[in-house]
């Protein structure tokens, strides 16, 4: 009973990313009509519709620990007001990533590679350094990544971008 | 049995409702063609989006979208032609609220009286600037203040969150509100007085689908206002924009004496009649 009343006013966590498309958290603010569509039409029930008690309510978010975003780019396509735009999956802007080579274990000489492996844009956003160790290059932070990673704490920081254009 | 106006609208009322489930299920089986919910509802290609919705984005964002323009006219058309049928036929607010006028009648028996021409005016006036207050609102603080407390969308999100995710939010406190004040504090309060829906699509309804009494079949006996629940009285003629053309007068007539006009502008399209 009481984990539900905080849920009531619980709003809003810094580390939320924006689903592919969005524009500035501005834009999405002033044009979301919280129609949950993108929610809906998301096949792998990444997005979320933030709870009531913030500014945020009824806005699109994705949690990358608990589903990251595998840039299908299916939202864009069904938001009737444009928050989110069609665009190529390669100029999306979701956040930015860094590894942190001092516990990602094939910086440690460990075979591990999964970011690499289940990377949406393998090759583009995280490249291999001697066929081993990962290192971000054009990474839009869909968050994959960060959620595949076995490591405990995660290697990899995830920041949300949100204050683009 | 015969069939009235009240039979159409309630079994169209849970038609609408039942969408609402329906389609978060369909989604649920990967059936993604079709998607959303009264706040925008379509295909890829085609949709249909809420008229305030899309103008209170337009005025947050201060940006002309063409695209949403086009998806938004299908509700005012609706308006224009019949009038606030939105209100009446497809709200899902507007039937807790009618379960609410229902249980109302149940507990207070007397205080079930016709609004006074004053008090009407008063409503309305009520309706309009509540919703000028949100779009300007709207138009300074750059979000889309209705949408916030606009009790449609969130009876709709919290179906499509209960079918999709099992969960259901804070948010459906505003219903129970809601709820609370038209079964205790006016009948059909939300409705008459605060709507900001209601509102916009009211303002498109000069030349709607109306209400029409027949003067010499009338006997004056006054089921018609007792019977409105928006306040209206079609025994003086004073149906005003605030008719929500849900057809209750006219099924309630003992006489038969009243019916729906059809809409100004097309004179020739026939409505059909039912008994």
């Amino acid at each position: 009973m009481l984990s539900w009343f905080e849920r009531l006013f619980q709003g809003w966590s810094e580390t939320y990313l924006r689903p592919p498309g969005a524009q500035s958290e501005k834009n999405l603010l002033a044009t979301c009509i919280k129609c949950g569509r993108c929610m809906t039409v998301c096949p792998y029930q990444s997005i979320k519709i933030a709870d009531w008690g913030s500014k945020y309510y009824g806005t699109p978010y994705i949690e990358p620990n608990v589903m990251p975003c595998y840039l299908c780019m299916k939202c864009p396509e069904v938001c009737p007001t444009g928050s989110l735009r069609v665009i190529p999956k390669e100029k999306v802007q979701m956040g930015q990533v860094q590894v942190l080579q001092k516990t990602c274990l094939s910086w440690q000489d460990d075979l591990c590679n999964l970011c690499y492996k289940r990377c949406p844009l393998q090759d583009s956003a995280i490249v291999l350094n001697d066929d081993l160790q990962p290192v971000i290059e054009n990474c839009v932070g869909c968050g994959v990544c960060f959620y595949v990673c076995p490591t405990q704490p995660k290697s990899i920081v995830i920041t949300p971008q949100r204050n683009l254009l | 049995m015969k069939l009235s106006y009240s039979h159409y609208r309630r079994s169209f009322q849970f038609v609408i409702l039942g969408l609402l489930i329906a389609i978060p299920l369909l989604n649920l089986l990967k059936i993604d063609t079709i998607q959303g919910i009264l706040c925008s509802i379509g295909t890829v290609n085609y949709e249909i989006t809420c008229a305030l919705g899309a103008l209170q984005s337009m005025l947050a964002n201060r940006e002309i979208n063409f695209s949403l323009l086009l998806s938004a006219s299908f509700f005012i058309l609706l308006a224009i032609f019949l009038g606030r049928v939105f209100c009446g036929w497809i709200c899902p607010q507007g039937l807790i609220s009618e379960g609410g006028d229902k249980l109302r009648t149940r507990f207070f028996k007397s205080s079930c009286k016709p609004d006074s021409l004053q008090r009407y005016h008063l409503g309305r006036n009520f309706l309009l600037s509540f919703l000028g207050a949100g779009l300007l609102a709207t138009f300074l603080m750059g979000i889309p203040i209705i949408c916030y407390i606009c009790p449609i969308g969130i009876i709709c999100r919290e179906l499509l969150q209960g079918t999709m995710l099992y969960k259901i939010g804070g948010e459906i406190i505003v219903v129970m509100i809601i709820l609370a004040a038209d079964v205790f504090v006016a009948r059909r309060g939300w409705c008459r007085y605060i709507c900001p829906v209601g509102a916009f699509y009211s303002l498109f309804s000069l030349f709607s689908m109306k209400v029409k009494r027949d003067k010499e079949s009338c006997v004056k006996c006054g089921t018609c206002q007792r019977i409105c629940s928006m306040g209206n009285a079609p025994i003086k003629d004073e149906i005003v924009k605030t008719c929500i053309n849900c057809g209750d007068c006219i099924d309630k007539c003992p006489e038969d004496a009243l019916s729906f006009e059809k809409p100004r502008l097309f004179k020739n399209i026939p409505i059909r009649k039912t008994g």
